[in-house]
């Protein structure tokens, strides 16, 4: 496999990732680039008994869970319930206000998942950001899809309580 | 909601439920209005993210640092150890560090040379050695030289020719060594680098190399230190590299030697650089395993070396003993003698000869 078709293929999924657990575009910047490197450097001894996009993806997290421990950064779930945000999210005769508010709705929801916890926030976002399978997921991870789909319906009850849905 | 019917909901979403799953809980939700949010709320949270990760695009920058390794050398073979994690590098600049490695063991007569207060603190065991010596005076924008990091404030990396070596300013054991042609060969291009040095490393230098170039900021700093101890008993030694790097006053840099080790100790020593863009820390590398009586520190931007800094002697006493632990270094090697000195070379960026 050549380098350049795995980092066009995962390029923006890698970004995406390490942006969603740094804190800023630098650290994700930087966490990127060591990433590839990384697949750079494994990509000789990589004999395809799994998926490339699993295997990149554990590479990924591998480096950014490090990456969260050494930083000892605290992560506290955001929550903030609006009545008047979800009333007017939920109205669907709202027109163009419909899309502030869906804009505003997203906003919140991007805060909720920069607060969740990183265990749960790599659920959410491999499930829904990057629409890994269950079964790809429990791989990255290394855990049971069990366990998978426990802490993904956890995190999104989380968010839905963070941003004020029910 | 309880937990296990907020997992069904979840894998509805997700359409994880099987066809009798999945009927019987939108039959549920038929009769109960907070399932039926709960649903909803799933999918729009599910919808939300999805949305968010479709608006996240990486940077473009992002491209032209990953094409050196896109276009450039095959992936290092699994023999090669990747120890280090050099990381990027500053814009523009290219920083080779190379380490020599002398360790003499410390004639049994003081040295001459060494001052009474140099000689209080050694007795005192102050682990700190070497003072910094005060920066080098700015020349004046309008009348200093160009020299090699200014370039790097231009839009189009044309190359010019090679700077002469920035002095340095150093004190105590330190010792200013501006580079000659001769005595330092620049390289001449990524793909030299490439092909000279270690694959893995090397690359890692042409990310760095690559990452700078596309902040397009001077390195303002560089940093470093040697720590050599003992390993029986633990002792340290410190030695620490400090100073701007500016295209016309070049590295300054001071220390003293530590603590000596005690005799019969082996002597290791830990080697980390840091360079700095305005303070922030952009590349840095480490090692550690390696016994170090000497360093230099080679800095290039863009290919031309504006500041060396040889040789520093870390530590004098030493036991007769192996050579350097590899340790992942690249292109370490050391040659011991067993009466007390001891040679050696840890070239970075170049192929160990």
């Amino acid at each position: 496999m050549v380098f350049d078709e795995v980092y066009e293929r995962f390029r923006r999924p890698i970004w995406r990732l390490a942006r969603r657990l740094t804190d800023n575009d630098d650290e994700a910047f930087d966490a990127t680039q060591e990433i590839f490197l990384r697949v750079w450097r494994g990509l000789a001894g990589f004999r395809g008994e799994a998926k490339v996009s699993t295997w990149v993806f554990q590479i990924a997290w591998n480096y950014l869970r490090g990456h969260h421990r050494r930083r000892g950064r605290l992560l506290n779930l955001v929550v903030d319930q609006s009545d008047e945000i979800v009333a007017r999210a939920a109205d669907p005769s709202a027109g163009p206000e419909r899309q502030a508010v869906s804009s505003d709705l997203l906003d919140r929801v991007t805060a909720a998942m920069d607060g969740l916890p990183e265990h749960y926030r790599i659920v959410v976002w491999l499930r829904d950001g990057e629409e890994l399978s269950y079964t790809e997921i429990a791989e990255v991870l290394d855990l049971p899809i069990g366990t998978v789909r426990s802490r993904l319906a956890r995190a999104r009850t989380a968010l839905k309580k963070a941003v004020g849905l029910p | 909601m309880n937990r296990a019917l907020s997992e069904l909901v979840s894998r509805y979403a997700d359409g994880d439920l099987d066809d009798a799953e999945s009927s019987r809980l939108e039959a549920q939700a038929e009769s109960d209005p907070e399932l039926a949010a709960e649903i909803d709320a799933t999918r729009r949270i599910r919808a939300a993210v999805q949305t968010l990760a479709g608006r996240m695009e990486p940077p473009a920058a992002l491209d032209r640092v990953m094409e050196p390794l896109r276009q450039g050398p095959p992936a290092p073979t699994q023999r090669t150890r990747p120890v280090y994690r050099w990381l990027g590098i500053a814009a523009a600049v290219v920083l080779g560090v190379t380490v020599a490695t002398e360790m003499v063991r410390r004639n049994p007569t003081p040295a001459p040379s060494r001052t009474p207060a140099q000689q209080e603190r050694r007795l005192q065991g102050s682990e700190k050695i070497f003072e910094l010596a005060p920066l080098p005076t700015a020349v004046p924008d309008d009348d200093r030289p160009l020299g090699a990091a200014d370039h790097l404030l231009e839009e189009e990396p044309a190359l010019p020719p090679a700077p002469e070596p920035a002095a340095l300013e150093v004190m105590g054991p330190l010792t200013t060594a501006a580079p000659s042609d001769a005595a330092v060969e620049p390289f001449s291009s990524t793909e030299d680098r490439l092909s000279a040095a270690d694959e893995g490393l090397a690359s890692e230098f042409a990310v760095g190399a690559q990452r700078s170039s596309a902040k397009n900021e001077p390195v303002s700093r560089v940093e470093g230190s040697i720590e050599a101890s003992s390993a029986a008993p633990p002792k340290k030694d410190r030695l620490q590299l400090d100073g701007d790097l500016q295209s016309t006053a070049g590295l300054t840099g001071a220390g003293q030697p530590g603590r000596e080790p005690a005799a019969g100790g082996a002597l290791r020593a830990a080697v980390s650089v840091t360079l700095r863009i305005d303070g922030s820390a952009v590349w840095s590398g480490s090692s550690s395993a390696c016994r170090v009586g000497r360093i230099s520190v080679r800095i290039e931007v863009r290919g031309h070396v504006v500041s060396n800094l040889e040789p520093v002697v870390v530590a004098a006493e030493g036991t007769a003993g192996a050579v350097c632990e590899p340790d992942g270094l690249i292109g370490s090697s050391l040659e011991g003698v067993s009466d007390g000195t001891y040679l050696g070379e840890l070239v970075i960026g170049e192929s160990p000869e």
